[in-house]
This record gives C-alpha cells, structure tokens and sequence, in this order.
C-alpha cells in the first residue's frame, strides 16, 4: 500500500513538473550593467523539503533554467561587492502556452555593498585586538524608529577591522576596547564609546555611506577606567544560570554586553568582572526542561564595587484558551498564538482543546496575534482578567499573567485594495498596509502583496480575514522605512492614505491614488 | 576565530601552562615547605631573567607577568629594561609561569610548548631550587594571510579556511585547528602563529558550487566545494606568508535513506559524521531535508561516514537510536535505511558515595562519540542514549585516591574495553582507594633531563589498543610526577618536541612498543624513572 501511494506521489510530481523555464539577468541596480558570474540559488518550495538549484550568470549576466517544476519558487542572487538580492515567483499557471510550456523571465538588480574598515590603536597608541566594532543604525522596527544593531566586527592582532556587506545608510559605530597583556589583570576597563568618542549617540559622528563606498576609518581608545565588580546570588536549584550584564544608553534602546562572567553552579552565586561606570540591565536566565526562568534588575554601577544582588527568577508564561464565536463544543481550533514585541517574539500551539501555552517569555509589552488553521478567521476580542489586551500585554517578573480568553470570528471581511495606474514606473516590491487605530497611534492589521493585475493596468492587493473595524490603507514598497505607528509622523501623509470601514463577511473596495515613498533624508 | 582544541583541563591552566595531576608533587613540595616555615618563617625567593628574542637579542620594554596557580602574583608587570632584564623578588616557594607581552610579540609564556599560548612551570624554593635567573627567550609572531578564489578567479566570500598544526593526542599525530571565514574580498588572515610547521586548507561552506550556463534542473549534478589544502608551510619567526587557496568544485553525491521503527507524530534527527573528523575531512555535509522519517543528504563527498539516528520522545523518556557506517563514493545513495532500536543505558555506582568522581565515556570509533564526563556528587552516573559501539571508561579521581577496581556484575573490567550493544543497560560499580602510587618520571636525552620535553603515560589498554593516557609536557627540569595512580605496571615514553611550533610524536603507540619505559608502581613513595627520548622523529 505504501509503495502504491509512493508510486502515485511521483506520477503526480512528473505530471507536475511541466516544461517550464526560466530565463533572467541580473544587472547593477545603479548603473544597469550586467553582472557577470553572479550566483544564483534556485529554491523550491515543496511541501516541508526545499530543494534547490544553482547557477552562474553568463558573460553578459544573463541565465537560464530548464525543466522547473510548476512550485513557486525564490531566486537568491550573491555576488562579491553587493547586496545580496533576491526575488520570488508564484507557480506555474497551467494554461501559460499553447503547448503547455510556460517561461518565467526576471531581471534581478543587485545594489553595490558598502563597508567600513579601519585600524583600532589603544590609549598607547599601539594596535588594539580584540576591540569589538558594533555599527548601529536607525531603522523602522514595527512602525517605529528605533537603534538597531547592524553588522560588527572584531579586531585582529594588528589592530584591523573590516564591516562589510553595509546597504547604504548613515551608521555610528560603538567600540568596546579590551586591555591586552599585563594590565589587563588589573581593575582596569575600556569604557565603551561611540566613535570617535562620547558615551551617548548623540554626541556620536556619524558615518554615511553610499552604496559601494568603501570608508577608512582610525580608532583611538581612551585611557582605560577603573572598573568594577558586580556580584550576587541567584535563587536556583538549577546548575547553570545565564547571567548577562547590558548597558543601558539615555538615548536608545541599544544595549553593550559589559563585563566577563564568572557562574559558580555550587554556591550559585555569580562575579561580574571590568564593569565601567553606567547603568545597565542585569539578567540572569535559568534554563528548565522546557524554556527558562527569568529575572532582572537595573544597577547602578559608581565608584564602587556592587555586591549582594539577590535575583530570584521566575517562569513567565502566557496562556489561556481560543476559541471560535459561535462555536459549537465539537468545533475544535488549531493554530498557533504568537506574542510579538519590538524585540522577541514567541509562540504556543493551540492543543485539541482550543489551549494554548507561550511558555518562556521575557518581561515586556506584547502584541497577542492569533493565527488559526483550517478555517478564514480574524479576531474578535483577547481578554486578560476582563481587559482587552490584543495590542498590549504587559509580562513583569514576579507577576502572573490572567489566563487569555481569545475569540475569533468566521464573520471577516475582505479589502481589494487597488492602485491607480501611473505614468512613472513603479518601485519594486509594493505591499498594501492595512493599519488600525489604537489610541493615538497604529498597528499593522493586515499586510498583502500584490496579485494579477487588472486590465486597466492597476495593480490589486487582496487583503482576507480582516476584523470588523475602521482602518487605513496605505500602499508602499516593503524595504522603505516608513513610521507608520507614529500617528503624529503619518499625518503628513494622510493624502495617501484611503479610510475604509470594515464589517462582518463584507467585501470592501478601495482606491489607493498613489504609492507612499519615504521622504529623503540627508 | 575558534580557539585551539584542548585536552580536557581548565583552558585557564592550560594557558599559563600549569600542569595537570601535579597534585602529589604539591603535597611533597608544600610538607618541605612547612617545615621551613616551622624553623624561623616562610624563606622568600627571587626570579629574574632576561627577555630576549630568537637571535638572543635583548626586547626592551616588554611587559612581563608572573604567574601561580592561574593567578598574577604581583600587581604590576615588570618591563623589560634596555638589556632585556626583569626581575620579582620577595617570593613564596612554589611553581611559577611567566607570559611576555609586547608590540608585536604577541603573549607569548616562558618555555613556550607546542600547545599554543602552554608554556614551562618554573620551580623556586625547595631543596635544590632556591633564587632564579632564566632566560625567556621569545620567538616574533608569524601569521598566514591570503586571498581564497573560486574555479574562475572570483574572490570567494565566506569560505571556510582551517589552519591545521600537528599535535600529538589520544595516542596517535593529530592536529589542532583553528578556523575563520573569508571576508567579502575572499581575504583571511591568521596571525599571532608561533613559528612553525602548519597546513592550511579552504573549503566552501557547505553551499553548493554554481554551474556555468543554463542548467536543466531536472538532470543538474550537484558540485560542492572541496577542502583544498596547502601542507608543510613552515612558518619562521615574524614571517609574514601569504598563501592564496582555490578549493576545486567536485561532483558530490545524495545520501537518501530511511528511519525504521519511528513512532508516529515523533521528532528524530539524522548526522552523518566524518569519521576522519581530525582534520576535517571529507567535510561534514549540512543539515539533511527530513520528512515522516525520511532524509536526504544533499552534496556529500566521497569519504567514510557515520550515521546516527535518534528519536525524541520527551523530557526523561527514553530514546530510539540507530548507528551504522557509510562508505560514501562516487554514486548516489538511495535506501540506506536504519532501523531505531532501543537506547542503550550505563550506570555508574561509586562505593563510598559523596566523593568527587568524574567518569567520561569514550568511544572506540574515530569520529564517534566521546560521551563527555559525567560528574556526581552523590556517587551514582548515568548516561543515556549510549549509541551501540566499544567504550572504555576514564576516571577522574579526586586528590589522593584512585581506582581500585570496576566491576560489572563479578567481572573486573578496571581499564577494559567493553562492548555495549542496543538496549543493553549496564551497570558498574566503582571503588577508589586511597593506597595510590605515583610516577616522577624524568624526559632522559643522552646526557640530561630535557625541559618541556614530552611524557606519554598509558593507564590502561596495550600499544595497539591504547586505552587512557595522560599526556603531559616535561617542566623546567625535564620532570613531571603522574600520581593519583592504581599501583600495577605503566608504560611510558617520552620524545623531543622538534623545535618552537613543531611536534614530533610517533605514528602509534604500537610503533614505539619496543622502546617504552616499564615501570612498576607500589602503594605510597613515588617511583622515580628516566625515560630516554625517543629518536628525532618520535620513530
């Protein structure tokens, strides 16, 4: 029996695989000129098993692939001094020739890298290793502006350093230095800098680069600081306990690991060594069979050493149940739960029983985002002890989260969202944003990529599964950083927005005037 | 870049080049030392010496650390003066480590070993050993940069590349490594090399070799990178090598098969290991595509493999586990099929419970499993998911004791190999005695004892199916003691090590089993004896 049903899967994959081709190029994104030798990976994505073909570009950056089978698939495309690209294609239709062939063309544009590299000489002028070079850039990171770490890199023994594959943009480079050799036994530290010096980005050089810039820059370390030690007890049972000790800057939220670490499993307690004067972020996570529990606090680091810190972690979970409006008892759900914060994000799988658990989390506000299988469902309600909390879910250490009561409803309305037609050309990679306000802020309801496009040349965006509510739609491309949960930021592009009030098992259209393109920056 | 493989010891220790089971020479040491203090208090000792470089040049203002027990003795470093000449006084009796530090010069320990960043412990106080005055001699960093290109000249980004240096362990020439990546121009660099003898090699990472022109997917044969190494690069002191690396594109072959005995709904993972994994070659393939117990290896290269199979039923539920060999060539590998069996399971209980044991459980196979240490306060050990093959068990004993026997069931099996078969589940049951011996063996050369010369103990097993060793660099006089040892018979040998940065070491054990130092050991003094180097070459 199993050998038949194997037989007949790969029948159905040969009759599957029609003679389809594809055919491309890839140039440089600024000056059109072909890309010789480029490096393609062909990915297919087929079921659970993504196998994969690769090629070069010709002399002339073009290349072609035969006998693909009708999945959709996605073009990665590497090439040393550039960005890496990449682009996807739907499957196959089945009706795309006459003789059942079916060709699939694409350029592929690849944008020069940047990279920064350099020297770091200590406070004696001699070559630094070890010194660690982390680049930080603004970015849009759910709908907010934000520092993010960027690429980094270390120092060798002579003192250099390389960061490359930067897309252009303006980055600050923090540096922590490390002493070598016979000083570095002593209660000595490199405080950790902004180039070419201040404790505070603010106060920081930026860097800006364009795209195939290659920047040379030079690092002096400041004479090192006395440091301290930073010490305490951990209420465990468990051996192993992660402490971590991060800095914490006035002006964002970017974090510098500080310090080395010592665990000592048998008296649980912990030394943290070489910590420069600040404020930081102590943390210590203890792994459990399943995920870990956690504590933390913010020290103050002077002129002293710190000793005597008693952390106490605890498990912080959420759970609680989903289930459909309407439901009847036999109607099971399954899906997934996820809790998602500017910075983790985590998730449980709904059991048989419509329950669900996200066990190891860590303090901070959570965006709840239900994703239920099987059946085309949005959400209608996420109480916690009698209070909504879709948009804000607050984890504390040390506070027990009421269990979740998630309804979702079959009731959802659809949005087709589509683009006036323009005489200038569009830019790649459009997505509809479909955003709902909260407060005196948004969030980002819904997200669609575009589909076929009418005969009148719009292109159209479908967006399923939407809640009953009052949103805005925006269409922009997916790469630009666009603010869009800063409602204050967004009113001067309220003209590109179009309103539209949704509701149950509605289908509403919409007319988008124009595409939403980031202002330019200097 | 990824630090140099180590025995099992505390990198601290390793890094100063303190050693390792010195703890009876301590005791010895430390009786003397109390009966010096006993007679008026505790005698204060100097050390002083002069820094200088390969051609016995004084290097001026590099700072120099003293070091005991992992730890700076003194508060400041001394500097080097225009003679080279450094000095610390006021010093308790003991065993010290000295570590230069200067521009250029990278950290270098006195009595630099072959081991990188191990150096020689010098003896001050004692008997025969009052003030000190040596010679730290400090030989200039090399390093081994260059450019990594692919079949056509293009600069390969993120190419794996592997420095490899011959050392000497678990019996046979091996090699430590350390690795990096290339950077976006194909570059690498490895620096701060002590002169010697390397191998450099580059390879892909796993990412499939690109085709030239149109490709039908259908019929596509896979090319992944191999390793290409250049072998016999001798580095002198400061050199600067350059040496550039293309890895050749070769046909790489799909392992397919299928796991048996799954339970349903049940996750399992599938390695297949290299076996010659010493040098990193043939190089592990990538993560296999897995499916309702299904998997496939894409690009492996030709070379012997092992499979390992494993199934995951939960937190304290056994395993599934399934090994086999796999002979890879030319050909793809369809239907390889393993079937789970049940895990096997080894039990440890030490007599006298609450001593500080710790018991490691190594496989016979190369490439295969050492099972890591176990360590228990409560004298009992288990390890499980133990995949079927021949083990030997090493213990490590705490100060003072040693093993006086390993039973399973009525067999004595201290120091034997066993074989555990699927679903077996053993049990031993440990004693330790406190009636050790031990071993103060001097490295011979033909008229003197030969500092960081280097001394092979074989524990247990014979030359050619050498069981645990304990493998040990000779200190400033030419001297290491072994204790904490069973009194039995021991085999031992020692060899030069063939200049800075270079190791000779025999093939084998079993091709020096002629030559070895025989020693008997008894219960309570230790045995002293001379063991004459082997010939250059470790022959």
């Amino acid at each position: 029996m199993k050998r038949l049903l194997l037989a007949t899967l790969l029948l159905a994959a040969l009759a599957a695989a029609a003679d389809r081709e594809l055919t491309g190029r890839v140039v440089d994104a600024n000056t059109g000129e072909p890309i010789a030798r480029a490096h393609l990976t062909i990915r297919f994505f087929q079921g659970q098993s993504v196998p994969e073909a690769t090629l070069l570009t010709d002399a002339d950056g073009n290349f072609k692939i035969t006998d693909l089978p009708a999945s959709g698939f996605q073009v990665f495309c590497e090439k040393t001094g550039y960005l890496a690209a990449n682009q996807g294609m739907p499957p196959a239709s089945p009706s795309n020739t006459a003789d059942g062939r079916s060709t699939a063309t694409m350029v592929l544009k690849m944008t020069a890298q940047a990279a920064i590299e350099g020297t770091v000489v200590d406070d004696r002028n001699l070559p630094s290793q070890g010194a660690y070079l982390q680049l930080v850039r603004q970015q849009v990171v759910n709908g907010r502006l934000r520092w993010q770490p960027a690429q980094g890199a270390a120092t060798d023994e002579t003192g250099y350093f390389r960061v490359f594959g930067l897309p252009a943009g303006r980055y600050y480079i923090s540096v922590s230095g490390r002493i070598m050799g016979g000083r570095s036994s002593k209660a000595l530290a490199y405080a950790p800098f902004y180039y070419p010096s201040g404790t505070e980005i603010a106060a920081a050089q930026p860097v800006d680069l364009k795209a195939g810039d290659d920047a040379e820059i030079k690092i002096q370390l400041p004479e090192p600081v006395t440091a301290y030690t930073v010490s305490g007890v951990v209420a465990t049972a468990g051996q192993n306990a992660n402490v971590s000790l991060m800095r914490q800057t006035a002006t964002s939220t970017f974090e510098q690991y500080a310090g080395g670490v010592k665990w000592d499993a048998r008296t649980k307690t912990f030394q943290i060594s070489h910590v420069t004067p600040g404020t930081y972020l102590l943390q210590v996570m203890v792994p459990l069979d399943h995920g870990f529990t956690y504590a933390s606090t913010t020290i103050s680091v002077g002129s002293a050493d710190v000793a005597g810190i008693r952390l106490e972690p605890a498990e912080m979970k959420i759970e609680g149940t989903v289930r459909l409006e309407d439901s009847t008892a036999t109607q099971r759900v399954a899906g997934f739960i996820s809790a998602q914060s500017d910075r983790n994000g985590n998730g449980g799988q709904v059991d048989g029983d419509g329950k669900f658990q996200i066990p190891t989390m860590q303090p901070g506000t959570y965006r709840i985002v239900p994703q239920i299988t099987g059946v085309q469902s949005c959400v209608r309600s996420v109480l916690s002890g009698g209070r909504d909390v879709r948009d804000g879910l607050t984890v504390t250490p040390g506070v027990a989260v009421d269990p979740l009561d998630i309804v979702m409803t079959t009731h959802c309305g659809s949005i087709d969202v589509s683009l006036t037609p323009s005489d200038t050309p569009l830019p790649l990679n459009l997505t509809a944003y479909l955003l709902r306000k909260v407060g005196d802020d948004f969030v980002l309801e819904k997200q669609g990529f575009p589909g076929p496009r009418s005969n009148d040349g719009s292109e159209h965006f479908l967006l399923r599964g939407v809640a009953a509510g009052d949103y805005v739609v925006y269409v922009w491309p997916n790469d630009a950083q666009i603010e869009y949960a800063n409602a204050d930021y967004m009113r001067q592009f309220s003209s590109y927005g179009q309103s539209v009030t949704v509701s149950d098992d509605s289908k509403t259209p919409v007319t988008v005037d124009k595409v939403l393109l980031p202002p330019a920056k200097n | 870049m990824k630090t140099w493989l180590s025995s099992p010891r505390s990198p601290a220790a390793k890094a100063i080049g303190t050693h390792h089971r010195k703890t009876w020479a301590f005791v010895i040491f430390w009786l003397a030392c109390g009966t010096l203090a006993a007679q008026g208090g505790a005698k204060r000792f100097s050390l002083s010496g002069t820094l200088v470089d390969g051609a016995n040049r004084p290097i001026a203002g590099a700072e120099v650390e003293l070091y005991r027990d992992s730890r700076t003795v003194t508060d400041d470093p001394a500097v080097s003066d225009a003679q080279g000449r450094f000095s610390f006084s006021g010093l308790a009796a003991g065993e010290y480590t000295l570590i230069a530090t200067g521009s250029g010069l990278g950290r270098v320990p006195y009595g630099e070993m072959v081991e990188a960043g191990s150096g020689r412990a010098i003896r001050i106080g004692g008997e025969k050993n009052g003030d000190k005055s040596v010679v730290f001699r400090v030989v200039a960093r090399a390093s081994l940069q260059g450019t990594i290109r692919d079949e056509f000249g293009d600069p390969m980004v993120n190419a794996n590349v592997t420095l490899l240096r011959p050392a000497w362990r678990d019996g046979r020439l091996t090699a430590t490594w350390s690795m990096k990546a290339s950077d976006d121009r194909g570059r690498y660099r490895m620096g701060n090399l002590a002169p010697g003898t390397y191998t450099i090699c580059a390879g892909g990472q796993g990412a499939p070799a690109p085709q030239p022109g149109p490709v039908d997917y259908a019929t596509r044969v896979d090319r992944y990178y191999g390793r290409t190494c250049n072998r016999g690069i001798v580095l002198s002191p400061g050199q600067q090598a350059q040496v550039d690396l293309s890895p050749t594109a070769g046909s790489a072959v799909t392992v397919r098969g299928h796991v048996g005995n799954l339970p349903p709904q049940t996750p399992f993972s599938v390695g297949l290991v290299p076996e010659a994994d010493d040098f990193g070659e043939p190089s592990p393939p990538g993560y296999p595509d897995m499916t309702q117990g299904t998997f496939t290896f894409r690009g492996v290269l030709p070379g012997r493999y092992r499979l390992h199979a494993q199934s995951y039923s939960g937190p304290g539920k056994p395993a599934l586990v399934a090994e086999a060999p796999v002979d890879v060539g030319t050909s793809d590998i369809d239907g390889l099929d393993v079937e789970l069996g049940p895990e096997a399971t080894l039990d440890v209980t030490l007599e006298a419970a609450g001593k500080d044991l710790s018991v490691l459980l190594q496989s016979s196979v190369p490439g295969s499993h050492r099972l890591g240490y176990v360590q228990s306060k409560d004298g009992s050990f288990h390890f499980q998911a133990v995949p079927p093959a021949r083990y030997r068990m090493i213990f490590q004993t705490p100060e003072g004791s040693c093993v006086a026997s390993v039973k399973l069931g009525d067999a004595e099996m201290r120091g034997a190999a066993f074989d555990v078969a699927a679903g077996a589940a053993l049990h031993f049951t440990v004693a330790l005695t406190q009636n050790c011996g031990a071993i103060e063996a001097r490295a011979m050369g033909e008229n003197a004892p030969v500092p960081g010369a280097r001394l092979v103990l074989l524990m247990n097993g014979t030359p050619a199916d050498p069981g645990e060793m304990r493998q040990e660099f000779a200190d400033d006089d030419g001297e290491f003691t072994f204790a904490g040892l069973t009194p039995g018979k021991y085999l031992l040998w020692s060899w030069a090590v063939d200049g800075p940065g270079a190791t000779a070491g025999p093939a084998s054990l079993e091709a020096v089993a002629p030559r070895a130092t025989v020693v008997e050991v008894t219960a309570g003094d230790a045995v002293k004896a001379d063991v004459p180097l082997l010939p250059a070459g470790g022959q």
